[in-house]
């Protein structure tokens, strides 16, 4: 039986050529990658902290590594990814920086998924109302909330430059991906390279990215 | 007791099988020696199914045997080492799967070892039993298997010596097993594991009673140097955590009464005034002389100690090129005896020449011992990963 899934994570999907081996940064239960293995014949690993979420995994029939990807990816050798994926959980990490540098060193390309907080709806939150932005995007509170960096993606894009990431592809979302549906059609997802205004209207972004010395 | 409990597999009978007797061909160790008229102790339970593609292979630590679940007459007060796994409605469901237990050659639990009649001088082996490699135990399991009709086991699974068995079960029989599960194990035994064990020989063979290991007709066994071996083995089971937790600095006489000390301890060297976690090795130690034979104990830690995966294929990835099995490897946070930078090596080469391999480490205080614990974690993960295992090709 092959899942739908979220819109956002089918164009994960397309951006990945058949039968080469992903890697999984807080795959979940697998559902997305067992779409990859059924779908396009994909060799997969996924690595997720919650032990219960892995028992989802092992019964799927997917590889998964029980790891803290704080404490990085040292289980894995340079280049032996073809894609190393990162959906919504740089924001949660204590050293995104370092999960980037350690994903583009296993990883031939990186696709990197993030909410925006630099939407609107999250600056109406701060500038008018004066609170910490609770939206579809961040539905936390501040006390409770698992994001830890917040990051507009301006900034995402800021920390790539300096840090000598190389942004190859990037794709917008006009709403976050919890609100992206599974086969509703009447849901229009703007993506696009390059979208007017995307740090304010964006809810969502997904970027492929290489490290420099990939690309030489 | 055991028929009123749903969960449990009941009385079970230790069976035996034979081979390599008149007129068959007789082991080839890796030694170069040969051994003959074998004996391979083993219990069943649940069915083999009509393609017999049900079956999994459960193998055993250093000291453990066949006994795996259930209770072998209605007045054991003990079931099996590991029933909370295998019954029932238990992650490896009796209803589901035919489970099979082997014990190990070399060993005291109903297998030729050490303790039996060596043809050629009519006198029990001692220490003329040749030496036996964890790839020649798993070599006279393949033949129980075989005997079975079993052309690939579901699963072979295992905890510390037990992982050693499953993993050469996984890389020489490889096209024979659907999936490997390897629990707090190795590679091949650091220094340190080795010098624990060689701590335990020493007191073994320095026993006045040793008698150059032809005890078998005397009066007299090397009963204290086996369980200076046993005290010293099982405190690298547990952990400094555990260990704390259990016993403390708790006091009491070797008799098991509260000491009458008021300061609750004796300066008087002559009074036998213990703390509670000395008193526990001795009981240990004790107790393991009832079920283990002192040979048995040099045969297996020798084997274990010469364990070299790496060594014996040039590396390990040479070694896991091999494997077709999905794998899956578990290692707990407190072990110190095999610590989980052992499985993560595992892991690793097994990632870089593609095997399926999953990997966890369990948090738990418990040290290396905690596989045989009740669990919710072990039990989830073997639940999940066989859940999977029938639809693999």
């Amino acid at each position: 039986m092959i899942e739908t899934i979220r819109e956002d994570l089918k164009l994960i999907a397309e951006l990945i050529e058949p039968e080469c081996n992903v890697l999984d940064l807080g795959c979940g239960e697998g559902t997305f990658l067992h779409y990859l293995k059924n779908t396009k014949r994909i060799n997969v690993t996924g690595i997720e902290i919650n032990q219960d979420k892995i028992f989802k995994c092992l019964s799927k029939g997917l590889n998964v590594v029980n790891s803290n990807l704080d404490e990085g990816l040292a289980l894995f050798d340079k280049s032996s990814f073809d894609y190393v994926i990162l959906n919504e959980t740089l924001q949660v990490l204590h050293h995104p920086i370092d999960l980037l540098t350690e994903m583009l060193r296993v990883g031939k390309t990186c696709i990197v998924g993030i909410s925006n907080f630099g939407h609107w709806k999250t600056r109406i939150d701060l500038l008018f109302r004066g609170h910490m932005p609770v939206t579809e995007a961040f539905p936390f509170d501040w006390y409770n909330t698992p994001n830890i960096h917040l990051c507009t993606l301006k900034d995402f894009e800021l920390a790539c430059r300096k840090n000598n990431i190389n942004v190859i592809n990037k794709y917008f979302y006009s709403k976050p991906p919890l609100q992206l549906s599974l086969s509703d059609n009447s849901t229009k997802v703007k993506v696009q390279n390059n979208m007017f205004g995307f740090n304010l209207f964006a809810s969502y972004g997904v970027y492929v990215i290489k490290s420099n010395s990939a690309i030489s | 007791m055991e028929n009123s409990d749903p969960n449990s597999v009941g009385i079970v009978e230790r069976k035996v099988f034979s081979f390599a007797g008149e007129g068959e061909d007789a082991l080839k160790l890796d030694s170069g020696k040969i051994l003959k008229n074998i004996n391979l102790a083993y219990e069943t339970y649940g069915h083999l199914n009509d393609d017999k593609s049900n079956a999994i292979l459960i193998l055993h630590a250093l000291s453990g045997d066949a006994h795996v679940a259930g209770f072998n007459n209605s007045s054991d007060d003990k079931p099996g080492w590991w029933d909370n796994i295998i019954g029932p409605g238990k992650p490896l469901d009796t209803k589901k799967y035919f489970i099979i237990c082997s014990n190990v050659i070399g060993g005291c639990a109903g297998s030729t070892g050490p303790s039996d009649i060596n043809s050629e001088t009519n006198k029990p082996y001692g220490l003329d039993f040749p030496f036996v490699t964890v790839f020649d135990m798993v070599r006279a399991q393949k033949k129980l298997i075989d005997n079975f009709g079993i052309e690939q086991l579901l699963a072979v699974i295992g905890g510390s010596m037990g992982g050693m068995q499953a993993l050469v079960w996984a890389v020489e029989n490889s096209v024979n097993v659907k999936g490997t599960v390897v629990i707090a194990s190795t590679s091949s035994h650091s220094a340190q594991c080795i010098a624990f064990n060689e701590v335990g020989r020493q007191a073994i063979l320095s026993d006045k009673n040793f008698q150059s290991g032809a005890y078998y007709d005397s009066d007299v066994t090397p009963q204290e140097g086996l369980s200076v071996a046993r005290m010293i083995g099982h405190i690298t089971y547990l952990s400094d955590e555990s260990m704390g937790e259990k016993f403390g600095r708790k006091i009491q006489n070797f008799d098991g009464g509260e000491t009458k000390n008021k300061q609750g301890y004796e300066y008087d060297l002559g009074v036998d005034t213990v703390f509670q976690i000395e008193s526990y090795l001795r009981h240990q130690g004790a107790t393991f002389n009832k079920r283990f034979d002192a040979n048995s104990y040099l045969v297996i830690t020798k084997a274990i100690d010469h364990f070299d995966l790496a060594k014996r294929y040039g590396n390990l990835e040479k070694a896991f090129e091999k494997v077709n099995s999905r794998v899956l490897v578990i290692s707990y946070s407190s072990d110190w005896l095999y610590p989980t930078y052992h499985s993560k090596k595992i892991v690793k080469s097994m990632m870089k020449v593609g095997v399926d391999v999953s990997f966890s480490e369990i948090r738990t205080e418990k040290g290396h011992d905690a596989f045989l614990l009740e669990d919710k974690y072990l039990s989830g993960y073997l639940t999940a990963f066989l859940e999977a295992l029938p639809e693999r090709n």
